[in-house]
């Protein structure tokens, strides 16, 4: 009696599909996000029994239907963790009951906090919302008390070059108000067109000039009514979202303390291959689709007509399943692998399928180096004439003497060492020293 | 005062035929009056024994010299024998006039006579400075460690444990049973294998003085006989042994797929992996490297056995004696070119046939073409492939493939009786109880048998195989197409024997078998003691001479441990502390760490040492005393004895190691290899043994040449004392060269036990080339004359 593979069932709830297998003495589950999903294929080719499917990703991502990016055969699937644990956007999980802790491809990210200031500059940088900056500066009004009246005299300017954008002059003042770009785009990902001060509000306490990172901020404060200004202090930390980063390198780049490390899940190029082939009219599809807004128009029509800042890119290849003309190329080099665990060889082996130019293992079978026959000893004959006279006095002396000298101490640590270089210039001793005296 | 007495053995005519006994008799008389000789036609008889002990006792004699066989066959004998009346085993000494002089010189009677005269020589003169050897008794352990659960050792396992042996069987699959279990049926009776041997394997797996690991490998190895400390390495199973109910679901749901090496590539297997459904043990094991953690097998197993939290266990264990029954690799025909196999689907190995006969196997019994083009009318069975080849390098019979031929035959023909089989054979070797009798039923049955080579094997357009043969019998040479070609496989040594040899301190022969003690007398014994052999590690052999021999080791192994002790001689070596100049090279020169040197001087560790005597060599001042033999005073007489009326020209003096070069001269004596005369053999316990001093005495008094033969480097039963000898010669030939000696007169060179004809060759090469140089001392006429 063999058993077989229980139904596979699937739930739809929002846009989540559960798919469910119920075996007697375990339950386990595939969630997949729609929301999150982004069409990249890298389940699909990873998928050990072939049980995904891309959908329709090209009038997806040209916003002409709503559908699943990837459709899972309930055939075919055994729900196992493997597709999960190639998908980087986390939008398929597989759940059970003490599930084994089996590899995923991911990047790393660490902010060191020795060197973060903070500043808002990752969050508002981060194309995905990933990073949250908590920053406590206590307001300009609790640091600077007037005693009696309030007024104050004096210049203020910034300087719009050296302004990076930190952020934490307007968290002091309002006076400051700073252009925030909502979502920043390539090539140079700015995130803020302007920075005004309100003349009217600021009264010159110079606060803003010592906050500021860069000395973008020039004060002089003339004449003003008696007040105390005490220095402002700046607590706060930088959440990383974990679930959503996917370790583009973004904020490592824009970090004025260079104070973050990342590093992509995969390694790879990305290239516009067929510039030629793209669609005069612009039909956006990789703009759409990418997860990191990184496709661009160039100014110079002369070259292509698009671009993309492949610094950032994670190469998870959901671009080139959404242009209908194959204009781009994405290669994967390698991934980056979270632990050392027992599954590690079978999961590298699936992953390897993610990286081009993979060759499968070719067994190769040992082979045994042919003998060769044996050769018949050759005998002589050897007469019993007599034997020739022998200077054998002369053995015996010469000998005797070479005997006295290997039980000398030094010359028999030489012997043992197999140290013949100095031996051989003993020999020269030996032939010059005819009284043949030991060392 | 003490008297010694020459006791010359005939050997029937092994050796009185060749050499003159009394010629023997009278010399020795010659030299010492006072020694008493006597012969024998066997002294190792029962009456030669008690002869031996009437001459001790009635005699008063306290000093012997046997002139025998090889000391490696009858020393013990002889030694247990003169200690039953009252000598130390000390006083007695070996003199190797068969194996070393009648046997390998019998083209020269004349000469052999003078080369066993010196070895007697040699003898007398080493029994003059012998001392008493000391033996204490140590405990021994009484548990058996066996290596291998197939036939051969489950046998040995069970023969021990039914005897109240403990026992601890390893073995490296995940299951027992070894090839055996893998076969439909046995030769001649057509049992089923699985059914005979399928309870023996139960039994053993139940049995309260069995300890079985399965996935389980010996990684290190120490200790003397009697107590040997033993480290296992037991891989992570995943599933409980004890829980898991056999019912096989988790196998049904594995989504895993990969290619089955258990039936050689010819379906597929999942990543929880149980070859058949009655193993022993019952429960798979997970093949980690494959499995995807999908967790199914979990979702299915209701007595919750799955346990992915199991890891690798290292296990140490304490034996008194090993026995290996490591097995055999069926031979990988795909370096035979003209065959095709690999390049044709359809042409398979006598393994493979089996498997797909098996009921169980990939084919459920059906016999079908792999390429699935068409049905079977015709098979060719190919015999001695791999085996009888000087080309293969495998010049040796496999024993069991014409059996295990005409026993395909005829299962073929009992459930297809239309398939038209025919044989090619070099000769049917039908030797064993009811073998001839089945390849008569194979005759009657219509199997054809053609007597010739198949010369090549290629495919035909019509999608069958071509083979061109030649009809021996016939005369003539014929084309025939088949469906089906199996070539029946012989038998190689498993690849993984080396490893093991080197951390049990065994041999291994030219092939990769375990080379045993003696192959008549001795045959499951090894050179160490506490080890002994069974099974087809130690060569081609069925399942009736594996289970024979499974149950000699068992006995020898019990008879080891029967009186719960064992005699071990005290080897290790005393400091004069007189001579000793401090400098600290035997600490250097020990592998074994059993020298240590402190401000009081150099103090020896007498359980680590393994008398190797490599430390003796390399002490200049000749401060260590060695109650091993020989001495170096021993070593002394014994070259004056030789040397000072040399009896051949050119004189070689011989240093051969106890394990490998003595072992295989002693092996070119049982081949009855020839070689000239001219050398004599000292026997050391290592090459390492030999001191540069030992060298330059040789010459000194006379030798034209020396020659010292040890084991491979690689196989040095002491570690790294071929390479210290290796040193020490090259070293010395640089000083015999500026002291005007010809370096070439001493040579150092290496082999193996069962290497006779090679060290034949060696001892003729150097022999002719000493002859080439002159006599010692002829060099320096030469000098003088410049």
């Amino acid at each position: 009696m063999s058993v077989e593979k229980p139904q596979v069932t699937v739930e739809v709830v929002d846009n989540t599909l559960t798919y469910t297998s119920k075996y007697t003495m375990l339950t386990k589950n595939l969630k997949f996000s729609i929301d999150r999903c982004v069409g990249c294929g890298l389940c699909s080719t990873a998928c050990p029994v072939e049980a995904i499917t891309l959908g329709p990703i090209k009038d997806i991502a040209a916003r002409k239907i709503e559908a699943p990016q990837i459709i899972i055969d309930e055939a075919k699937c055994i729900i196992c963790p493997v597709g999960a644990s190639v998908c980087i956007f986390n939008a398929l999980k597989f759940n059970t009951e003490e599930a084994l802790k089996t590899p995923r491809i991911s990047g790393s990210i660490n902010i060191d906090i020795s060197k973060c200031k903070p500043c808002l500059i990752c969050e508002k940088t981060c194309p995905r919302n990933s990073l949250k900056a908590e920053i406590k500066i206590p307001k300009k009004e609790d640091l600077v008390k007037y005693e009696g009246e309030v007024w104050a005299e004096g210049e203020i300017k910034i300087n719009l070059d050296k302004c990076i954008y930190c952020g934490l002059c307007e968290i002091l003042c309002n006076a400051i108000k700073i252009e925030w770009i909502d979502k920043p785009t390539p090539p140079e990902f700015k995130i803020a067109n302007g920075i005004m001060i309100n003349e009217d509000k600021c009264d010159y306490c110079e606060l803003c000039r010592e906050i500021c990172p860069t000395e973008a901020i020039s004060v002089k404060c003339f004449k003003s009514a008696s007040r105390t200004v005490a220095k402002p202090e700046i607590k706060g930390k930088i959440t990383i979202d974990i679930n959503n980063c996917i370790w583009c390198g973004l904020c490592v780049d824009k970090c004025p303390q260079k104070a973050i490390e990342a590093k992509k899940p995969f390694t790879g190029e990305i290239r516009v291959a067929k510039p030629e082939k793209c669609d005069p009219s612009g039909c956006k599809n990789c703009f759409n689709i990418c997860p990191l807004n990184l496709f661009y128009i160039t100014k110079t029509p002369s070259e292509s007509r698009i671009k993309v800042a492949d610094k950032y890119c994670i190469y998870c290849g959901a671009c080139v399943n959404a242009c209908p003309y194959d204009v781009l190329k994405v290669n994967r080099f390698g991934f980056n692998i979270e632990e050392n665990k027992p599954w590690n060889q079978s999961y590298i082996e699936i992953y390897m399928k993610l990286i081009d130019k993979y060759k499968p293992k070719i067994i190769e079978y040992p082979m045994r180096k042919l003998a060769k026959p044996t050769e018949k000893a050759i005998l002589r004959e050897i007469s019993e004439a007599a034997q020739p006279p022998v200077e054998i006095g002369k053995i015996r002396e010469r000998m005797d003497k070479l005997e006295e000298l290997i039980s000398n101490r030094a010359v028999r640590i030489l012997i043992e060492g197999g140290e013949t270089k100095r031996l051989n210039s003993l020999g020269k001793a030996i032939n010059q020293n005819k009284s043949n005296k030991p060392f | 005062m003490s008297k010694t007495a020459c006791l010359i053995c005939h050997c029937g005519t092994n050796i009185k035929g060749v050499i003159d006994v009394e010629k023997l008799k009278n010399e020795v008389k010659k030299r010492y009056g006072d020694v008493l000789v006597y012969n024998n036609e066997h002294w190792c008889s029962e009456d030669g024994l008690k002869k031996m002990g009437e001459i001790i006792t009635r005699d008063k004699v306290s000093r012997i010299v046997i002139a025998a066989c090889t000391p490696s066959l009858h020393e013990e004998l002889f030694k247990k024998n003169a200690e039953k009346y009252g000598l130390n085993r000390g006083f007695v000494e070996i003199a190797n006039i068969r194996e070393q002089a009648s046997w390998v010189h019998w083209h020269n009677p004349g000469k052999a006579t003078l080369k066993a005269l010196d070895h007697i020589l040699m003898a007398l003169e080493a029994v003059k400075e012998a001392k008493p050897t000391n033996i204490i008794r140590r405990p021994t352990e009484r548990s058996v460690l066996i290596i291998g659960g197939g036939v051969a050792g489950i046998n040995a396992a069970l023969n021990l444990a039914d005897a109240g042996i403990k026992v601890f069987l390893v073995e490296k699959s995940g299951f027992l049973g070894g090839h055996m279990a893998k076969w439909d049926k046995v030769f001649p009776t057509l049992d089923c294998s699985i059914c005979i041997l399928g309870p023996l394997l139960s039994q053993a797996y139940n049995h309260p003085n069995i300890k079985i690991y399965t996935l389980s490998e010996v990684v290190d190895f120490s200790g003397m006989p009697g107590d040997y400390i033993v480290k296992i390495r037991k891989r992570a199973r995943y599933i409980d042994e004890a829980t898991c109910n056999g019912c096989n679901k988790c196998l049904d749901v594995c989504p895993v797929e990969l290619p089955n090496e258990y039936e050689y590539g010819l379906n597929i297997r999942k990543a929880i992996v149980k070859p058949e459904p009655q193993t022993v043990p019952v429960a798979p094991y997970i093949d980690v490297e494959n499995c995807i953690g999908c967790m199914n097998c979990i979702g299915v197993c209701d007595p919750k056995a799955v346990n992915f939290k199991d890891t690798d266990k290292e296990i140490t264990l304490s034996v008194g004696a090993v026995i290996v029954a490591a097995g055999f690799k069926p031979y990988n025909p795909i370096e035979v070119e003209e065959y095709g196999y690999g390049r044709f689907l359809d042409v398979i190995t006598g393994a493979e046939y089996d498997r797909m006969l098996n009921c169980n196997g990939p084919t459920k019994g059906r016999v079908v073409k792999p390429s699935g083009n068409g049905e079977v009318e015709k098979i060719a069975f190919i015999l001695c492939v791999g085996s009888r080849s000087e080309r293969l390098g495998r010049p040796y019979c496999s024993k069991v493939c014409c059996m295990y031929t005409v026993k395909y035959a005829i299962e073929t023909k009992i459930t297809n009786p239309k398939i038209d089989i025919t044989v090619f054979y070099t000769d049917i070797r039908a030797s064993g109880k009811m073998h001839e009798e089945a390849y008569k039923k194979a005759l009657e049955a219509g199997v054809k048998f053609i007597r010739g080579r198949v010369s090549s094997v290629e495919k035909d357009k019509s999608g069958r195989l071509r083979l061109t043969y030649e009809d021996t019998l016939e005369g003539k040479v014929e084309k025939e197409l088949f469906d089906l070609v199996v070539l029946s496989i012989g038998i190689d040594p498993d690849p993984d024997n080396k490893k093991l040899a080197n951390m049990l301190g065994l041999q291994l022969d030219e092939y990769g078998f375990f080379t045993e003690y003696h192959p008549k007398l001795k045959p499951s014994d090894t050179f160490r003691g506490g080890i002994y052999l069974a099974g087809a590690c130690s060569g081609p052999k069925d399942i009736t001479e594996s289970t024979l021999q499974a149950g000699l080791a068992a006995s020898r192994a019990a008879q080891f441990l029967h009186s719960g002790e064992v005699e071990v001689e005290v080897i290790a070596p005393e400091v004069d502390k007189n001579k000793c100049l401090k400098c600290g090279l035997c600490v250097h020169a020990c592998d074994y760490k059993a020298l240590k040197q402190t401000p009081e001087g150099i103090l020896v560790n007498e359980t680590a040492c393994t008398g190797c005597g490599v430390c003796i060599a390399a002490c200049p001042a000749g401060a260590l005393k060695s109650p091993k033999k020989p001495t170096d005073e021993q070593i002394y007489s014994m070259l004056k004895a030789v040397l000072e009326e040399r009896k051949d020209y050119p004189l070689i003096v011989g240093f051969l190691c106890k394990w490998c070069g003595y072992a295989a001269a002693d092996n070119a004596g049982i081949n009855k290899i020839l070689y000239p005369t001219n050398i004599r053999i000292v026997r050391v316990e290592c090459s390492g043994r030999v001191s540069p001093k030992h060298l330059v005495w040789a010459l000194k008094m006379g030798a034209d040449g020396v020659l010292v033969v040890g084991c491979r480097e690689q196989d040095c039963h002491y570690r790294t004392g071929r390479i210290k000898a290796n040193r020490r010669i090259k070293s010395l030939k640089e000083l015999l060269e500026k002291y005007g000696v010809n370096p070439s007169r001493v040579e150092i060179t290496g082999v193996s036990a069962s290497e006779g004809g090679k060290l034949a060759k060696t001892i003729t090469d150097f022999v002719n080339r000493i002859s080439e140089i002159g006599p010692i001392g002829s060099e320096l006429i030469e000098v003088a004359a410049h």
